[in-house]
């Protein structure tokens, strides 16, 4: 039995009857009403909220139909067990017909009402419950801060929830039933809905976008998780998507990016200063140095030019970050790579070092940032030398391949092993041991040369073995202007 | 050296145009100083430079606005500039990129920080 009891309401004009339901229900734990009448059985339903009625199908002034008929339509949850004196199939089907839930011949035994009672309470106790998951589910939806949106099968909305009518700016009452499109300026949501219903439920896969919405002076920037709707029996029912304000979180990137860039910035510009007057004094222009002097001060320049390098590294980052690498134009690669070996050729003399410049057949355009192709070229070539040891060579190749150009930069240097393969490409990680204790880095290098690869469509990768050498290979779609929206 | 060629140097750091006028002077140069762009327009106007090497960012008046300036006046405009570009910055002797819609007005562009011995070819090479 059940820990609450229930309220069973039994309306009948024979008091023996009712007072025979009493005695059989009562002790099971049930609260049971009485009514004499349908009329004074309706107004007892509205009072008393019982969980279960039981009516007599043969009662002066509105007979049992009528009754079930009336509060039918009043509480269409309410359940209905009819009693009825002449145990007919027909009558026991017309009850059924009007909403009743199951019935009991009379005469019955107590046993019989019994079983019929608890059988049709076990039917009560699942839909309320699932009345409860219902409404809960509804609150929990509607109290939620992000958007939700379901659509079914056909794509039209199934639901919207307060958060989303409020992110989205809808103010009717009602978007159930209407396409997304005219719920939603969100062209790519949509699309991304329509995707996953026309997929089936095997293709079906979640997707994620983000949209812009607010206006130009406020944008709200949202992220979007679309997601197949799958029934208990494993069909596809219709979609969903998830909306999530990330508008504080861009502009607190936004405003990192901007701190970033100017502390990076204020550090740099004195430091340009006290490079070049180290560098003159380097030059001799100041008077002669001795060999201690001079050694110092060249380390002293060393370790001022890398925390220059380091604060450009942070304003090329904060750059990419803020989606301002610059113009894209159509770019020819073998200035760019030649600049970039020729920068570097003084510094691998100085260490006797090969390098080489290989291009092997004339190379197609691609689209993309000059300066910023230029200074991945210069970062892989520059990083070549400087983890080469003396007399070792670099070689820098590009050739055009199936769909875009493959560029190279292999060295005979110290390699990496694997573990220093897989984070080479963080932030800030840099290789240390004996072979790198004196090479001034950043550990920045590598992560923004990543990035503008990325950015530019292409893919970076690394093949190495420590002792024997890194090759570093650049793969770059070609250049078409189309190619080129993101 | 009666006929030294004279080089005007603007930056608003003062310690950078020393350094600079220190290189130029060692090779020969005379010498001018100015520390913004307002400065830099007056000490023109008194005394035609050779040459200009001209920091971009300075308060009152920045280079790239003197830069405008004289390369539209026809009395200054074929004075050579080389203009010193931020650290970081977009614009560099190697990549002459646009950056923000900029007309690049001056005949050639180092960043910082400044190589001392380019800067010094640099100004050999656009002196005529």
């Amino acid at each position: 039995m059940s820990d609450t009891p229930y309220r069973i309401l039994v309306v009948d004009d024979e008091e023996r009857l009712r007072q025979v339901c009493r005695r059989v229900l009562e002790p099971l734990g049930h609260l049971v009403t009485e009514a004499p009448d349908g009329r004074a059985g309706l107004e007892a339903i509205g009072k008393d909220l019982p969980d279960l009625v039981l009516v007599d199908l043969m009662m002066p002034l509105m007979d049992g139909m009528e009754f079930l008929a009336a509060a039918r339509e009043l509480h269409p949850d309410l359940t209905f067990v009819v009693i009825t004196g002449y145990a007919t199939l027909e009558k026991a089907v017309e009850a059924m017909k009007q909403g009743a839930d199951d019935f009991l011949a009379k005469p019955f035994k107590p046993q019989e009402l019994r079983l019929v009672v608890e059988r049709v309470l076990k039917r009560v106790r699942t839909v309320q419950d699932m009345a409860i998951e219902k409404s809960r589910t509804r609150v929990l939806v509607n109290a939620m801060t992000n958007g939700v949106l379901v659509v079914d099968a056909d794509g039209l909305v199934a639901l919207m929830n307060p958060a989303l009518a409020k992110l989205t700016g809808w103010e009717k009452t009602d978007a159930k039933g209407l396409p997304v499109a005219q719920v939603m300026p969100c062209p790519e949501v949509a699309h991304s809905l329509e995707l996953i219903l026309s997929s089936g439920v095997e293709q079906a896969r979640p997707a994620d976008c983000q949209i812009t919405l607010g206006s130009e002076e406020e944008p709200v920037h949202l992220q979007v998780h679309c997601a197949p709707f799958v029934d208990g029996r494993g069909h596809l029912v219709g979609a969903l998507a998830v909306f999530d304000d990330i508008t504080a979180l861009k502009r607190l990137d936004q405003l990192k990016s901007e701190v970033v860039s100017m502390v990076a910035h204020e550090i740099a510009s004195p430091l340009s200063s006290v490079l070049s007057q180290l560098q003159t004094i380097l030059k001799g222009v100041a008077g002669e140095l001795t060999d201690k002097q001079r050694h110092l001060i060249e380390r002293g320049a060393a370790r001022v030019e890398g925390i220059i390098t380091l604060s450009k590294d942070l304003l090329d980052l904060a750059r990419i970050e803020a989606g301002t690498l610059g113009d894209m134009e159509m770019i020819a690669l073998e200035p760019l790579l030649k600049e970039a070996v020729d920068v570097m050729a003084a510094k691998a003399e100085s260490k006797g070092q090969e390098l080489e410049l290989r291009l092997e057949a004339s190379l197609p355009p691609v689209y993309g940032v000059g300066r910023a192709l230029l200074e991945v070229f210069t970062n892989l070539v520059s990083n070549a030398v400087k983890y080469t040891p003396d007399g070792g060579s670099v070689t820098v190749g590009a050739r055009p391949m199936a769909g875009g150009v493959k560029i190279y930069v292999a060295d005979t240097g110290f390699g990496l092993s694997p573990e220093d393969q897989e984070r080479v490409f963080q932030r800030f990680y840099r290789v240390k041991d004996e072979n790198t204790r004196h090479i001034v880095g950043t550990g920045l290098g590598l992560p923004i040369v990543k990035k503008v690869v990325e950015e530019h469509g292409g893919t970076i990768e690394l093949e190495s073995q420590p002792g024997q050498g890194s090759t570093f290979t650049i793969k770059l779609p070609l250049g078409t202007e189309k190619a080129a929206g993101s | 050296m009666a006929d030294a060629k004279y080089v005007l140097v603007v930056d608003d750091d003062p310690d950078l145009v020393e350094t600079v006028s220190m290189n130029l002077e060692a090779k020969g140069y005379e010498v001018g100083k100015a520390y913004d762009g307002l400065e830099a327009q007056d000490s023109i106007k008194s005394r035609r430079p050779d040459a200009i090497v001209l920091d971009v960012m300075m308060p009152r008046k920045n280079g790239y606005e003197l830069c405008e300036d004289l390369k539209n006046d026809p009395q200054y405009k074929d004075i050579p500039i080389l203009m010193l570009t931020a650290v970081g910055s977009a614009v560099s002797s190697t990549t002459y990129t646009h950056q923000d819609g900029m007309q690049l007005l001056a005949d050639d562009y180092l960043p910082k920080p400044v190589d001392m011995d380019k800067l010094v070819n640099l100004v050999g090479e656009l002196i005529p």
